[in-house]
């Protein structure tokens, strides 16, 4: 039985290896294959690093002469084409690098002496090519570049990115467009967005604060016709923003809705921007089953304020979640003095041990001591 | 006699098989991570991260640091952790019931005094002793507990961390100062991330000073260069080339990153076992892959944490044997996800690479030595034969090994000299003279132990946390 | 304007910004000897006694706030005018750092042109 079984593997087996004499010279062919690729991958290596080294040189002759003319140009009011005379376009990536790292630490004159090298130079043709490509690579280069630099020209080349398959080139041409402030894409960018499989709400926010403050007026005017994801999106961004004048409206959308992410961003944006019209509808929510409406809840009224509210947050030191508990007690301590006071109070006490152990927490993790004398 | 001879031979050729499946896949990695870092570098080289957490929505992270004995350097590894770039992230370093005076030390030189910390603990660990804060490091906490191993120490500290993400490190990792930004995106950009892991290299022979890595080296010891090429090989393509499957299935316990509310979910690490990095990630992946098939655990091919690797043969072996033990472990509790049709491509393609490679690998592996050279000396196969295919199998990983000093060239070019990649070439074939058998050894000792159930090696271990 | 140059401390982790404070810094007449991080800046200073030291707040091994402390708590070091550069423009770190005895503050990204008439203003 086994014998047979065994006899019948080896000749299928046998098929597929070959034996004896022809498979030892297969092997030593095989031998001879990888030791010549080892050697010739080992002489990759080896160029690769050369060719590195040189390229190197090549960088630090450039710069060693450029950087000078780039250094005394940054803040000047001169023509930065006169820094381009004479430089290769294989050198300008060296450059863009230096250019790069530069871009975010510079501010005033500078960055305007830098802005303009991008926008005014043959640079801008160099990257525009890049924007127009169909390499990845080249397009986050030039997105980068112009978004940094503030222009106003390739919005449109940006713009049909947006709606590319890959999902880096859609973030970073996107976030070009709104460091550019070209509000009329922002819905756009919203929109093209969900046709990015598996992209967070997060990175879209981070996109869209990359635009200036006015991008709440923009929202604003049109957070009425659109759906939840928008306005979850807006106000989100309202808050960021610190956008008061969006109040009215986020109110009636605070009473609409029933959708809970878009509920819970209501309320964290009425208690940052400390909406006191809003109060009611917090009152409201304050009782909801869901946990995380009712602490967001809590934790806004702590910020709106009102030292009427500490006994309503006392109340919920005492109730069965932990996160409703220790939000309560945070309001307290946020509250002031009198906050404070009733914590020591709650943490003396003994009738719940639970609550006084919290209150014992906020208390001790602000170094405040139970007793204040 | 016959039979046994045909029995040998039949051996030989499942050896023969498993070499060339194992090249097989090694290549197809390889080929699959080289686009995926060529990928990752475009992205970050303009990602301009620093300036992007700036723009208030970033995840603030609590950094766990568990230590066990670590009097030595606790007060230099804080001190650096406290620079690490990032715009809010608190430190959470939890005493595993240290012998020696851990908690002393941090307590003197932060002044640090005892908190109320109340028993609202999400997932179970060991008794806390004490919740310590800093008046002046308002990010720093100390958490003093009753010994209780790693995975138990890392619990407590989740139960005290109250940011959103969780980094653990261990207590003498070296860290890049960036690496909380980077370790963050893969959260930022993709809702379904639960977890991510960073990539781990060798530390001896680099120059380091106060916890910063000042310049790139490599080791005198050869040991600690054999495990320089096994680290390139294991993180830059085994687990790039994985993570396009999304079937990482071991996150490094050395860097390691997790949303809090999914390790709560799941009960947080599995107090007591041997390889609770591996353990954790296989848990999420069967947890939340039922859940959302999207969820996603996946890896940055950035090199971003810097660990010292040991240098003594016993060392080194104890940590082989372990690991092996830990893999084994972890698989045997998760078998159901073998074949399972809701975690896609891990069912049918990792968690079988994993079984065949890495838990029966050296199994066949060291079988195959002894098989052939019984055939040698029964003389089934020729002389010629035996050495043909030995150095065949050999130049194949030979071969491998320079892929990865490759793809490290190409990608991230840690090493400055010409030195050091003339030396790592020349490790990598020694490494087949020796190092690979006595690995393959260890591993196939740890799977015997394992069977034989000397897992208590994982309680012994928990007195060795520090790895020195 | 005097023979002896105005000697000044530069400690920061970037180097393109090293790079063209120095070009800036020379082109003003100022000595400069710079620093990649904060290790050694104390031990020079109270050895060559520059007469401005400029701290970045964000440097590996020893970072801005504990050098300015080593400068500021030294009575030798002490007169020696110190500029903190800060990444984030966060009150608290500014208030530190003002309250440690620091002379300037600039956030990132900031102007060259500001950093010098600052300077300037401090040691002519």
């Amino acid at each position: 039985m086994i014998q047979t079984v065994i006899k019948n593997l080896q000749s299928i087996i046998g098929i597929i290896i070959p034996t004896g004499e022809k498979f030892l010279f297969i092997l030593t062919q095989v031998i001879v294959f990888l030791s010549i690729v080892s050697f010739l991958l080992v002489i990759v290596v080896l160029i690769l690093r050369l060719i590195d080294f040189l390229e190197q040189q090549r960088k630090n002759k450039f710069l060693a002469k450029w950087e000078k003319d780039f250094y005394e140009y940054l803040g000047s009011p001169d023509n930065p084409g006169k820094l381009l005379n004479g430089v290769k376009k294989s050198q300008y990536r060296f450059l863009l690098m230096v250019m790069r790292d530069l871009f975010s630490v510079l501010d005033g004159k500078d960055l305007e002496s830098l802005k303009r090298i991008v926008n005014e130079t043959s640079v801008y043709n160099f990257l525009l090519a890049d924007l127009k490509s169909r390499s990845t690579k080249r397009i986050i280069r030039a997105a980068y570049f112009f978004g940094a630099s503030d222009n106003k020209n390739v919005k449109a080349l940006l713009f049909g990115h947006i709606y590319s398959k890959k999902s880096d080139v859609f973030i970073f041409c996107a976030r070009a467009l709104a460091r550019i402030n070209a509000m009329e894409y922002a819905t756009a960018i919203l929109l093209a967005s969900r046709y990015q499989r598996n992209l967070s709400t997060d990175i879209l926010i981070s996109i869209l604060l990359e635009y200036k403050s006015d991008v709440c007026n923009y929202l604003l005017e049109r957070i009425r016709f659109e759906d939840d994801y928008y306005k979850q999106i807006s106000i989100q961004i309202f808050r960021f923003h610190g956008f008061r004048e969006a109040a009215d409206e986020v109110l009636k959308i605070f009473q609409s809705s029933s959708n809970k992410k878009l509920l819970i961003e209501c309320i964290k944006y009425a208690g940052s921007i400390e909406c006191i019209d809003a109060i009611p509808y917090l009152w409201e929510h304050f009782e909801h089953p869901d946990i995380v409406i009712k602490t967001a809840s809590i934790e806004a009224l702590a910020k709106i304020g009102g030292t009427e509210l500490a006994p309503v947050f006392v109340q919920r030191l005492y109730e069965e979640s932990y996160e409703v508990n220790i939000a309560a007690a945070e309001a307290l301590f946020a509250l002031g003095e009198k906050g404070i006071k009733l914590l020591q109070v709650v943490a003396k006490s003994n009738a719940d041990s639970k609550a006084s152990a919290i209150a014992k927490m906020v208390l001790s993790e602000n170094f405040i001591e139970i007793d204040d004398e | 006699m016959n039979d046994l001879i045909k029995i040998m031979m039949m051996f030989n050729y499942i050896v023969l098989f498993y070499f060339l499946s194992l090249v097989t896949i090694y290549f197809t990695l390889n080929i699959i991570s080289f686009f995926r870092i060529l990928r990752y570098k475009n992205k970050i080289e303009f990602a301009d991260l620093e300036r992007i957490f700036k723009l208030k929505n970033y995840k603030p992270i609590s950094v766990i640091v568990p230590a066990y004995n670590e009097g030595n350097n606790i007060v230099e590894n804080v001190k650096s952790l406290l620079q690490l770039i990032y715009p809010q992230f608190q430190l959470v370093i939890v005493n595993d019931g240290s012998k020696d005076n851990t908690l002393q030390k941090l307590i003197d030189n932060f002044s640090l005094k005892q908190i109320s910390f109340p028993d609202l603990y999400k997932i179970k660990s060991e008794k806390i002793n004490a919740v310590y804060k800093s008046k002046e490091i308002r990010n720093l906490t100390v958490v003093d507990k009753v010994n209780g191993g790693k995975a138990d120490a890392i619990n407590a500290g989740i139960n005290v961390a109250k940011y959103p993400l969780i980094t653990v490190i261990d207590a003498d990792s070296l860290l890049e100062r960036d690496c909380l930004l980077k370790i963050a995106q893969p959260f930022i950009e993709n809702e379904n991330v639960v977890a991510v892991g960073g990539t781990i290299r060798i530390a001896n022979g680099c120059e380091v000073r106060k916890g910063h890595i000042i310049k790139v080296g490599l080791s005198k010891n050869w040991l600690a260069r054999f495990q320089v090429i096994e680290y390139l090989r294991a993180f830059l393509f085994g687990r790039t080339g994985f993570d396009a499957l999304n079937g990482i299935l071991i996150i490094s316990g050395a860097f390691s990153c997790f949303k809090r509310d999914a390790v709560v979910e799941i009960g947080g690490y599995r107090s007591g076992s041997i390889g609770e990095d591996m353990e954790i990630v296989m848990r999420l992946h069967k947890h939340f892959r039922k859940i959302n098939p999207d969820t996603k655990i996946t890896f940055i091919p950035d090199p971003i944490c810097w660990t010292e690797a040991p240098e003594s043969l016993k060392i080194l072996m104890r940590q082989r044997t372990r690991w092996q033990k830990g893999t084994i472990e972890s698989l045997l509790l998760h078998k159901e996800m073998l074949f399972n049709l809701n975690y896609g491509l891990l069912g049918f393609i990792v968690i079988p690479y994993y079984l065949i490679y890495e838990f029966l690998g050296p199994v066949i592996e060291f079988s195959g030595y002894i098989f052939f050279l019984l055939s040698l000396l029964l003389g089934i196969l020729s002389f010629e034969f035996t050495i043909a295919f030995l150095a065949a199998a050999m130049l194949y990983g030979i071969l491998l090994s320079i892929l990865s000093v490759i793809l490290e060239e190409l990608s991230f070019k840690k090493y400055p000299n010409v030195n050091h990649l003339l030396i790592l070439f020349l490790t990598a074939v020694l490494e087949n003279f020796g190092y690979r058998q006595l690995t393959t050894w260890w591993r196939f000792k740890g799977t015997i132990e394992f069977f034989l159930g000397q897992r208590s090696w994982g309680n012994m271990e928990k007195k060795g946390l520090s790895s020195k | 304007m005097s023979v002896h140059k105005k000697k000044i401390f530069y400690a920061e982790d970037s180097d393109s910004l090293i790079k063209l404070m120095s070009y800036k810094l020379q082109n003003e007449g100022y000595d400069i000897t710079v620093f990649t991080n904060g290790e050694e800046v104390f031990e020079r200073a109270l050895k060559e006694k520059p007469d401005l030291v400029i701290l970045d707040l964000m440097m590996p091994i020893k970072d801005g706030l504990t050098v300015l402390k080593e400068i500021k708590s030294n009575p030798e070091t002490e007169s020696i005018p110190v500029i903190m550069l800060t990444t984030n423009a966060e009150e608290e770190n500014i208030l530190k750092a003002l309250e440690m005895g620091a002379d300037e503050y600039i956030t990132k990204p900031f102007s060259t042109a500001v950093l010098l008439a600052k300077i300037k203003k401090i040691i002519g």
